[in-house]
C-alpha cells in the first residue's frame, strides 16, 4: 500500500499537463472545438500530434497546418482537439481539421 | 485504495470507450464524415512502417472512401499505385501524392487513393493475414501484417464500419 502511495506521489509529481477544458488526475479524454472558418462543407479530415512522456519530454508538431497538409486540406472548415492524458505520465495531443 | 479504485474506473472507463478514441465523426448537410486515426499495422524490411487512415463521407452518390498512407524510404521512391488485400476485400486504386520530404535519414512519402467503401466492410477481418503492395519506383514492395498490432485493432476497425454501415 506504501508503495502504491508513493508511485502515485511520484506519478503527480511527475506529471504533465495537456491541454484540455477539464483534466483528469488520473486519466483524461476530452475532444473540444478549437476553430471554425466560414468555409463550406468538408471531405476530408488531417490529424497531427504531439507527445509527452513523464511531464520531462514532449515531442511533436501539432500544428493547424500540419495536420491540414496530413490530407491535402487547403480550405479549412473547422478544428477540432483532443487531449488524452494516462495519470499525467503519458499525454497525447491531437489536432484534428476539417476541410477541402 | 483511493487511488487503485480511481485508476479501475478510468480502465473500465477506457476498454468501453475503445472505438471512441479510435474515430472520428462529423455530421453534414450533405452527409457524415467518418475518419479514423492513424494506424501503423503493415512493415516492410526496406520501406518501414506504413501508416495509414481512412475517410468516408456518407451520403454521396458514389460511396467512396479516401485512404491516405505514409511510408518511408533511403531514397525518393514515387509510389504509382497500392494495394490493401485482405482475403477477398481488396482495395485497390492509383496513388495521389500529397506530399514528399526528406527526414534526417529517409525520404517520407505521404499518398491517398479512393476506393470503394464496400470491401472496407470485409477488410478489418481479425482472421484474414492482410497484406499492402506498393508499386513504387518501378518496384514492388510487399508489407506485411504485424499480427499482434492487426489481432489488436481488427475488431476496433470492423466495429467502425459496422457503425458506418448501420447509419448509411
Amino acid at each position: 500500500m506504501k508503495k502504491l502511495l508513493a508511485f502515485a506521489f511520484a506519478a503527480a509529481l511527475c506529471t504533465g499537463c495537456v491541454k484540455s477544458p477539464l483534466i483528469g488526475g488520473a486519466y483524461t479524454d476530452v475532444r473540444d472545438g478549437f476553430a471554425v472558418t466560414g468555409n463550406a462543407g468538408s471531405s476530408k479530415v488531417g490529424t497531427a500530434e504531439a507527445k509527452g512522456y513523464v511531464g520531462l519530454v514532449a515531442l511533436g508538431d501539432a500544428s493547424i497546418q500540419a495536420a491540414a497538409r496530413d490530407a491535402g486540406i487547403t480550405r479549412i472548415h473547422h478544428v477540432d482537439y483532443q487531449a488524452k492524458s494516462y495519470v499525467g505520465v503519458y499525454t497525447i495531443y491531437t489536432v484534428i481539421v476539417y476541410g477541402e | 485504495m483511493l487511488w487503485a479504485a480511481v485508476l479501475l474506473v478510468a480502465a473500465s472507463a477506457a476498454r468501453a470507450q475503445n472505438i471512441r478514441g479510435r474515430y472520428v465523426s462529423r455530421a453534414q448537410e450533405d452527409g457524415t464524415v467518418y475518419h479514423t486515426f492513424p494506424e501503423t499495422l503493415f512493415e516492410h524490411p526496406e520501406a518501414g512502417d506504413l501508416t495509414f487512415d481512412i475517410t468516408y463521407k456518407s451520403g454521396q452518390e458514389q460511396p467512396l472512401a479516401t485512404i491516405n498512407f505514409t511510408y518511408e524510404m533511403e531514397r525518393m521512391t514515387p509510389a504509382d499505385s497500392v494495394r490493401f488485400v485482405s482475403g477477398d476485400a481488396v482495395l485497390a486504386g492509383r496513388t495521389e501524392k500529397i506530399y514528399v520530404e526528406p527526414g534526417k535519414k529517409r525520404w517520407k512519402h505521404r499518398y491517398g487513393f479512393r476506393t470503394e467503401v464496400a470491401p472496407l466492410y470485409r477488410f478489418f477481418d481479425e482472421r484474414r493475414t492482410p497484406e499492402v503492395w506498393l508499386y513504387a519506383g518501378g518496384e514492388t514492395y510487399r508489407f506485411r501484417v504485424k499480427r499482434s498490432a492487426w489481432h489488436a485493432y481488427a475488431p476496433v476497425g470492423f466495429r467502425i464500419f459496422e457503425m458506418i454501415r448501420a447509419n448509411e
